[in-house]
């Protein structure tokens, strides 16, 4: 996996939209859709690269959403933003093991978030009968407090050449 | 002078906004410093001015972000104009009145806003209830505390220039 380091130099212009601005842009191979990670997790998305600058949607963002899985009992589901500081783990089965504490990791099926990487933990876990009605996920990364990221680049057959890939 | 006022706190709560906004702490970092700027304009400037300064900042904040152009200039337009109208017609300058106007402001502002992109089919806003609520508290907060500073600066600075004049003597 190739990664390229960026500087977060604005944030959104409106609280609406959960969004940071990064250094890097189309000139450094920025394309939409590609993910956006820190130490601590998974940061957001690639949505609109300019060549030197691009825009960059929240996990928290109210339609930013990615493939889940819980790290403990590898329950499945998706990842949601409500657009506040929480995230909200959802189309989980009934069948699933999921409690307070857990680790929330990407799970990869979305194709835009690489697989392991951390989102959050299990907050608040409700159930109506053997259902989940609400469960709650604290996002790792402090979203307030960024000042650089990797944006996890795509793979090209030169990349792939140099790191020994078939 | 009045497009000289407009473009600075335009400029001055659009640079507020990207730089320091997402420094504020949780449950303030939803506050729209730009909307805030809009509404103080059209209170002491009428609702004319309210309405330019509305469509130029919500024009340049929609240029900015990643949503629809117009949608955010459209609802900022109206509630400058309807700020403005209100300054004009009622008496807003006790801390209460004031207050409301800002809280009523973002209401407004989120109908429209949040109305034209679930309208269009464009962006979904899943239970915006509590967020526009602690918007509209934010903002209303802020919006009285910028009114508080800007009419009690040119008194404190008085003040302190007498104060001054008056030791030297």
């Amino acid at each position: 996996m190739t990664t390229t380091a960026a500087e977060i130099i604005a944030a959104g212009a409106t609280p609406d939209f959960r969004t940071l601005t990064i250094d890097k842009g189309t000139n450094d191979g920025l394309r939409p859709d590609l993910a956006v990670i820190a130490p601590a997790g998974v940061v957001g998305r690639v949505v609109m690269p300019t060549r030197r600058a691009a825009k960059v949607q929240l996990l928290i963002d109210r339609n930013a959403a990615a493939g889940a899985i819980v790290e403990r009992s590898r329950a499945q589901g998706v990842v949601v933003g409500v657009g506040g500081d929480r995230l909200r783990l959802e189309y989980v089965s009934e069948l699933a093991d999921v409690v307070v504490g857990d680790l929330v990791m990407t799970s990869g099926i979305d194709g835009i978030y690489p697989k392991g990487f951390a989102i959050g933990r299990v907050e608040i876990v409700e159930k109506s009968g053997s259902a989940y009605t609400r469960i709650i996920v604290r996002p790792t990364v402090d979203f307030t407090s960024l000042e650089e990221v990797l944006v996890v680049l795509p793979p090209t057959p030169a990349r792939d050449r140099a790191q020994g890939s078939p | 002078m009045n497009a000289a006022r407009v473009f600075l706190v335009v400029a001055a709560t659009l640079a507020l906004q990207t730089t320091l906004a997402r420094f504020l702490p949780t449950g303030m970092d939803a506050v729209d410093l730009v909307l805030v700027g809009v509404v103080y304009i059209a209170l002491t400037s009428g609702p004319v001015t309210g309405l330019v300064t509305g469509t130029c900042a919500g024009l340049a904040q929609d240029a900015l972000a990643s949503g629809v152009l117009g949608i955010g200039g459209l609802a900022k337009t109206i509630v400058g104009f309807a700020a403005g109208r209100v300054g004009t017609q009622l008496i807003v300058t006790a801390t209460l009145p004031r207050f409301v106007v800002f809280f009523g402001a973002t209401v407004v502002h989120a109908v429209v806003f949040i109305g034209l992109y679930m309208l269009l089919d464009l962006r979904q806003f899943p239970a915006p209830f509590v967020t526009v609520v602690e918007q509209a508290a934010g903002n209303a907060i802020l919006g009285v505390l910028v009114f508080q500073v800007v009419e009690l600066l040119p008194g404190a600075l008085e003040r302190r220039r007498a104060a001054k004049t008056w030791r030297r003597r």
